[in-house]
């Protein structure tokens, strides 16, 4: 364990914020984004700003430096190191920038300039600030990308950036934005979009950094785990506006403000699912689904095949509601497309309700009547030229070729629009006009409409926001027990698997690598990459996180 | 070197879309209806059937068409494009002669034409002017064919104002004259590019600027006009390119149509006249030079997109 | 109200290309030697008239019906076989996707004015051809528009949706893609008229386009360029009408372009 890090200079605060107000104009409007919110960030301690969409997190972070753009209109105070930052100075913020205060971003993949070199870009951040030569600048570079542990460093200094991962560009950003050992350094989600097992990896990277350098960081992020693993301070945002801050541990123990209680009850926890792995599943009698050694290839980028699935053998039985977990890459989204019909497997058998449909005993048709879908992004999957009804009697209509006795008529339609909670004035209305959890909604309803024995949900509610999650998902738990189908749950978070699932299914690289029921891989993973993942999942709650890490509360 | 797979394969495509388009020409133009030898005689009055058959064999035509279509391929290689039958003389030679003018229009066109394009687009983007002279303007030049705006420009700065000559052409050992010649039809033909490179680059920065990296840079420090260079102006140029050379295409064709309202001794008109007398090895001749001038063009701004863009040569 | 400007002038030239001879009175071809060189604004010859008494008025609006219908006739002609060509190219993929865009590749390479030139100096001026060989011109550009479109709106999470529904492959391609599709071929079609009037006129001007005396734009030009130090109205007059048409159909192009971009960034919640 290296030396406990500098303790918060209690004396003064390195960044103060006093009622800072953020307005954007649109056309002759203005939209008030931020409002009179306050802050500090004291030397060497990690201040999480917390909310969800449209909360104003990202603007505020954005705002410290200027970045927003011409049509923003920000007014307050932004006292860093003494000096106000407000009203912008250009001359003072070029000099700020990637210098004394730096920035991370959340989409690693675009944050660097895809026609020049990896290593070019960084040294040229290098050379804007410090006097140096190119050769001298190129060392620094070196001992930078060493400093973040970036593997092989010497040859991705000539690589593009579309020729590393997204874990990899993250690590050059970090080596940009602290190449000038800035006092501040400003991370704008820069973990969503990366695997977990990535994420605790980068999360540890950004705590040694700070404990070697001294900095602060601003954390922005929607993950409670991520806010309890990393933070000291706390920062919760609603709609522009602060709703609580505190310590860590004081927020988490003892949350003051109900919206604050509101999002952690939402937040999915894995010990809870632990303590549910006695509840019995439904019984279970036939199965509705079997994959006898299904294999699965894909073309690759240069034209080489990829093995999306591998040897994969799985059998669902009526009723049971099994969870599909793995990162990016791992072949589960591929899976769900095999049951619904979507991709053809090159060896071995789909078996759905009895009827083999693809493999050396299918008939024609791949897609079995049975069989629905719940997408991720539920403004994808609504034709924008349909309105709700029409989709829905559609995709009522189409079935009903195969299963005649299916019902079609609008009043149906409604019924089950009730069900999932929508009103009936939204039957002609557009998907445009709806909101994101009404549209997920219409997506659950029409998957439900056709009666099926076998839902295939695929990441049905990592778009949402935390809040509307939970409802979702136990809409989506009602209905499951209401209507009896099972249910193949794709997801990358374990956590929510386990508040699920009975069974939990884990794939890495096409193969799956452990399965049994919830309560007992998440408590006693048999695999080492199971275990892998699960240690990498940050827990909501900040004593028990720096317990896992071996540090003092 | 995995630029250089790349061009080399680049390369074979376009020749074999040369020999595709040189046996699509030749098949099209032969199989049609009209014969060169019958339109030559239908001027000439009365003409006995003999004198017919005489001609046509002295013109290869009473072969089979295979054996042609061979043939012909066979000379393309050797740049031998047959005797026209116009003329009695080689029709690589006649060709030859009428290259210059041709050849000095597409380029200058191209180039100023290209350069104006870039250079309003990215003042269209900076400025409130600019923007309005490019939205406004650019439209309406797009809307007038070159035969009207070359006429129009007679009309305006050489008939009324006497500034510059009305057509016709001067050798390239009076270079004064020569080039004086060339300036209204240059003008003429670089205005239609200059308008739709000036869309498309406006556009084009337009949608760089919203990107990931160009924020990057900004919030690195660097001065506008850097960030401006290499990561708006650089990214936007790739496609750019890419429009460059389908406006060639048409740049061709507006060149045939120039060179008649100016009265100018190129390519164009020549081929204009042979195909009013079905002369094949002329029409086959120019056809050839001028498909494989514009897909050598393409294949060097495929390259040049290569070169520009690592994904392209690398995935 | 602004954005009925533009449709309502494309209407009004459509319907002066229809039923314009048979409102002026005069005849285009009716040679008047005496009244020749009328300038413009002259009693009983608004536009005035040509080197042969002509008048200028029924020339102008008897090529209008030959120029506009040509051009509609030919983007209708491209746009149903060049969609046709792209969608099936986009759906089929492998080799019938391969062979047909390397057709429209090869198609493409052929600078368009010179193909136009060889066929119809081959064919004969006609309107038939002329038709014929500007509907061959611009299929190449619907079709790889449908087909990149196409591509992108099959991968759809919607359309993906509807496949798993068990929609008919017909329902999937005509009521799940088409509707999509729709506005940036409306676009293209806007424009391809205006191009088929460019290149039309310019081999009017050629001496290419119809045969004399029957006017067209193009040849009008064409001669009036003889008498442009004596007479430039003979050559304005009809060089106007051919940049306003174009202008007006291009420009509803740029605009339903112009609608349809923002449209698909508009629809979030």
């Amino acid at each position: 364990m290296r030396g406990a890090a500098p303790k918060p200079d209690e004396a003064g605060a390195l960044l103060s914020v006093r009622d800072l107000c953020i307005d954007f104009e649109a056309g002759a409007k203005r939209k008030n984004i931020v409002r009179d919110l306050s802050f500090d960030i004291r030397q060497g301690e990690t201040l999480a700003i917390v909310g969800e969409s449209g909360s104003g997190k990202s603007v505020t972070a954005l705002s410290l430096l200027g970045l927003l753009g011409p049509r923003a209109h920000v007014s307050g105070a932004i006292d860093f190191r003494g000096d106000n930052l407000l009203p912008y100075d250009f001359e003072r913020l070029t000099g700020l920038r990637g210098n004394d205060i730096s920035i991370i971003f959340q989409e690693p993949m675009s944050a660097l300039n895809p026609v020049y070199k990896v290593g070019r870009q960084l040294s040229d951040v290098i050379r804007n600030h410090l006097d140096l030569s190119p050769a001298e600048a190129r060392d620094r570079a070196l001992d930078l990308l060493r400093k973040v542990k970036l593997p092989t460093p010497e040859t991705k200094y000539t690589q593009y950036p579309f020729e590393l991962s997204g874990g990899q560009l993250q690590r050059v950003m970090i080596a940009m934005a602290i190449a000038c050992r800035p006092k501040l350094l400003i991370a704008d989600e820069p973990t969503t979009a990366l695997d977990v097992t990535v994420q605790a990896q980068i999360l540890d990277l950004l705590r040694e950094l700070q404990a070697e350098m001294g900095m602060s960081i601003l954390f922005i992020t929607h993950d409670f785990g991520v806010v309890a693993d990393i933070a000291d301070r706390v920062l919760v945002m609603r709609h522009g506006q602060k709703v609580e801050a505190g310590t860590a541990v004081s927020l988490f123990a003892n949350p003051q403000a109900d919206y604050t209680k509101l999002l952690l009850s939402a937040v999915p926890s894995l010990d809870k699912g632990r303590q549910a792995a006695g509840e019995a599943a439904v019984e279970p009698d036939g199965n509705v689904l079997e994959f006898r050694n299904i294999g699965v290839t894909f073309a690759g980028r240069h034209g080489e095949p990829i093995r999306a699935l591998d040897g994969i053998d799985l059998s669902i039985r009526r009723n049971e509601v099994v969870a599909l977990v793995g990162e990016s890459g791992s072949g589960k989204s591929t899976l769900g497309n095999v049951a619904a019909g979507l991709v053809r497997i090159d060896g071995g058998e789909v078996v759905i309700d009895g009827v083999a449909r693809q493999g050396a005993k299918a008939g024609g048709d791949r897609h079995s009547p049975g069989v629905s879908m719940v997408f991720q992004d539920a403004n994808a999957s609504l034709n924008p030229r349909m309105r709700i009804g029409a989709t829905l009697r559609a995709a009522l209509k189409w079935t009903r070729r195969f299963k005649p006795e299916l019902e079609t008529s609008d009043d149906y339609i409604r019924r089950i629009m009730a069900e999932v909670g929508l009103g009936p004035e939204l039957f002609d209305r557009f998907p445009h006009e709806l909101s994101g959890g009404q549209k997920q909604r219409v997506g659950i309803a029409r998957a439900l409409s056709v009666k099926p024995s076998l839902v295939v949900a695929d990441e049905p509610t990592s778009a949402l926001d935390v809040s509307v999650q939970k409802t979702v998902l136990e809409l989506f738990g009602k209905l499951q027990r209401e209507h009896g189908f099972a249910c193949i749950f794709i997801t990358h978070d374990l956590s929510l698997a386990s508040n699920i699932s009975s069974r939990v299914v884990v794939m890495n690289k096409g193969r799956i690598v452990e399965q049994g029921p919830t309560g007992q891989v998440l408590s006693n993973p048999a695999n080492d990459y199971t275990r892998a993942l699960l240690d990498s999942i940050p827990r909501p709650d900040p004593v028990a996180q720096r317990a896992r890490r071996g540090q003092p509360a | 070197m995995e630029l250089a797979t790349y061009s080399a394969r680049r390369l074979l495509i376009g020749l074999v879309m040369v020999v595709c388009v040189q046996i699509v020409i030749f098949l099209a133009v032969q199989v049609v209806p009209g014969d060169p030898v019958e339109a030559m005689m239908s001027e000439a009055g009365n003409v006995s059937p003999d004198v017919i058959a005489a001609m046509r064999e002295q013109f290869g035509l009473d072969r089979p068409l295979p054996v042609r279509l061979l043939d012909h391929m066979r000379g393309l290689f050797l740049l031998d494009f047959g005797t026209s039958f116009q003329y009695s003389q080689p029709a690589a030679e006649i060709i030859g002669s009428r290259l210059l003018v041709s050849i000095e229009l597409v380029i200058f066109a191209s180039l100023v034409g290209i350069t104006a394009g870039i250079f309003f687009g990215s003042l269209s983007v900076q400025t409130r002017w600019g923007d309005r002279l490019v939205s406004v303007l650019g439209p309406f030049i797009l809307s007038v064919p070159g035969y009207v705006a070359g006429s129009f420009l007679i009309l305006s700065l050489s008939l009324s104002l006497g500034w510059l000559p009305a057509g016709g052409m001067a050798p390239i050992s009076d270079p004064v004259e020569h080039l004086r010649r060339l300036v209204l039809p240059i003008l003429t033909l670089s205005l239609p590019i200059a308008a739709t490179i000036a869309k498309v680059t406006r556009y084009e920065i337009l949608e760089v600027r919203n990107q990931d990296w160009v924020r990057t840079s900004r919030a690195y420090g660097f001065a506008p006009r850097r960030t401006f260079r290499r990561d708006i102006l650089r990214n936007a140029l790739t496609p750019v390119l890419t429009v460059s050379a389908l406006e060639l295409g048409g740049l061709i064709g507006a060149t045939v149509l120039v060179e008649k309202v100016f009265n100018l001794p190129g390519l164009g008109s020549l081929l204009v006249s042979a195909v009013s007398v079905r002369d094949y090895p002329l029409i086959q001749g120019a056809v050839f030079v001028i498909s494989a001038f514009y897909i050598a063009i393409n294949i060097v701004a495929d390259i040049m997109y290569g070169f520009l863009d690592p994904r392209a040569s690398r995935q | 109200m602004k954005k009925y400007i533009l449709p309502s002038l494309a209407i009004a030239l459509v319907v002066f290309a229809v039923a314009g001879p048979l409102l002026v009175p005069n005849d285009p071809l009716a040679q008047n030697i005496v009244a020749r060189f009328a300038p413009v604004g002259t009693a009983g010859h608004l536009l005035g008239t040509d080197n042969f008494g002509r008048d200028v008025l029924a020339r102008i609006a008897a090529g209008a019906q030959v120029e506009l219908f040509t051009a509609l006739s030919a983007t209708l002609l491209a746009m149903a076989f060049g969609v046709t060509i792209g969608m099936i190219a986009a759906y089929s993929r492998g080799l019938t996707e391969g062979v047909l865009m390397r057709g429209i590749d090869v198609m493409l390479s052929i600078p368009p004015l010179i193909l136009a030139l060889l066929v119809v100096a081959a064919l004969g001026p006609s309107v038939p051809t002329l038709i014929g060989v500007l509907a061959l011109l611009f299929t190449p550009g619907f079709a790889r528009v449908a087909y990149g479109q196409t591509l992108s709106v099959r991968n759809r999470q919607f359309v993906q949706a509807a496949i798993i529904f068990g929609a008919p492959r017909r329902s999937i391609v005509l009521g799940q893609i088409l509707p999509n599709i729709m506005a940036p071929i409306l676009a293209q079609a806007s424009l391809t008229i205006a191009a088929a009037i460019l290149v039309g006129s310019g081999l009017g001007y050629l001496g290419l386009g119809i045969r004399p005396p029957a006017p067209s734009w193009g040849g009008m030009v064409a001669d009036g360029q003889r008498y442009m130090s004596s007479h430039p109205m003979l050559m304005i007059v009809p060089g106007l009408f051919v940049v306003g048409t174009i202008l007006i159909f291009s420009a509803l192009g740029d605009t339903l372009r112009a609608q349809w971009d923002p449209r698909e960034q508009g629809g979030r919640s």
